[in-house]
């Protein structure tokens, strides 16, 4: 059965572009467009295996999401690594003191994203 | 929607003459900042973008994807526009299909967080908004009422890239770079697992 990743990220371009990449190399890719359907998402889909996720978003930031799904409850455990344009070393302690797995600054390659999501769901 | 004849508009140029020596510099660099950004950026999704015109030129040619996206901070803040030809749009696409207004937004969000990353070397922090993209014919700019614009106009075998960046900065902004010790930013590209 294959992994199922979700990627949360406002641009309709950049879920499609992970949804590419992913899904040639098997995985099962469902996407969210904004952090409140990120975390409705995570929370009701216990197939999610690991997330993708923006960290500039509206209605609720990628930061904000991943603060929120690490302090408890459905889906707590899953794998999250942030995608986005920040590299700013303060966000990505934030992240990672959160509980993230992993930060990818865009652009992404599209072989090290998949090689990422393959160690994080083995 | 074909490449339209440039509709120019006749703008203020930046209100030089009334920054400080420490504000010129640091505008001389910001522009810096922001050309090399633009050259990167378009080079990683395959077109070659060459700055042509001076800095503080007075107009914007219309174009018909234009996408705006602001950024603050204590010291600097204010908008980046970048506006682009639909060659241009498509040619950088990542996915076939792909909307193109989504694309030009999402374009502007790595300029600016390429700026940011960049000026993360200097000391400074800016927050990104979301960018907003507007589609039109024949769009126009109007002036602005920042204290601070500076244009720069770049050339492509499919058109102009329009770069504008309108601006608040603090007189007291000394832009200087951090040591290497100090240098904490991760770079576009870069994967990094905990």
């Amino acid at each position: 059965m294959s992994k199922r990743v979700l990627i949360v990220d406002d641009s309709a371009t950049i879920r499609q572009q992970v949804r590419m990449a992913l899904t040639q190399a098997g995985f099962d890719v469902i996407e969210a467009a904004d952090g409140e359907d990120g975390v409705a998402k995570i929370r009701s889909d216990p197939g999610i295996s690991a997330v993708i996720c923006d960290v500039n978003m509206p209605k609720k930031n990628g930061l904000e999401l991943i603060e929120e799904i690490k302090a408890g409850g459905a889906n707590s455990h899953v794998p999250i690594v942030m995608l986005t344009t920040e590299g700013q070393p303060a966000l990505v302690q934030r992240a990672k003191q959160a509980g993230a797995k992993g930060w990818i600054v865009k652009p992404f390659k599209a072989n090290l994203l998949v090689a990422a999501m393959q160690k994080l769901t083995a | 929607m074909g490449e339209k004849l440039p509709n120019w508009t006749s703008v203020p140029s930046a209100v030089a003459n009334e920054l400080t020596q420490e504000s010129k510099h640091a505008v001389s660099l910001v522009d810096g900042l922001a050309q090399d950004a633009t050259a990167a950026l378009f080079d990683t999704y395959g077109v070659t973008v060459e700055q042509d015109g001076p800095v503080a030129a007075k107009g914007l040619q219309a174009t018909p994807l234009v996408s705006i996206i602001g950024f603050s901070s204590n010291a600097l803040s204010g908008s980046l526009i970048l506006a682009l030809p639909q060659a241009v749009a498509e040619r950088t696409l990542p996915v076939a299909g792909a909307s193109l207004a989504d694309w030009s937004g999402e374009l502007a969000n790595q300029l600016l967080g390429r700026l940011k990353n960049q000026l993360l070397k200097y000391q400074v922090v800016i927050n990104m908004s979301l960018p907003v993209v507007v589609c039109g014919d024949a769009l126009k700019l109007l002036a602005t009422a920042r204290q601070i614009t500076r244009y720069y106009s770049f050339s492509s075998e499919l058109g102009k890239v329009f770069i504008r960046l309108d601006m608040e900065m603090d007189s007291t902004l000394m832009l200087v770079p951090k040591n290497d010790e100090a240098r904490g930013c991760i770079d576009e590209g870069e994967l990094l697992l905990f």
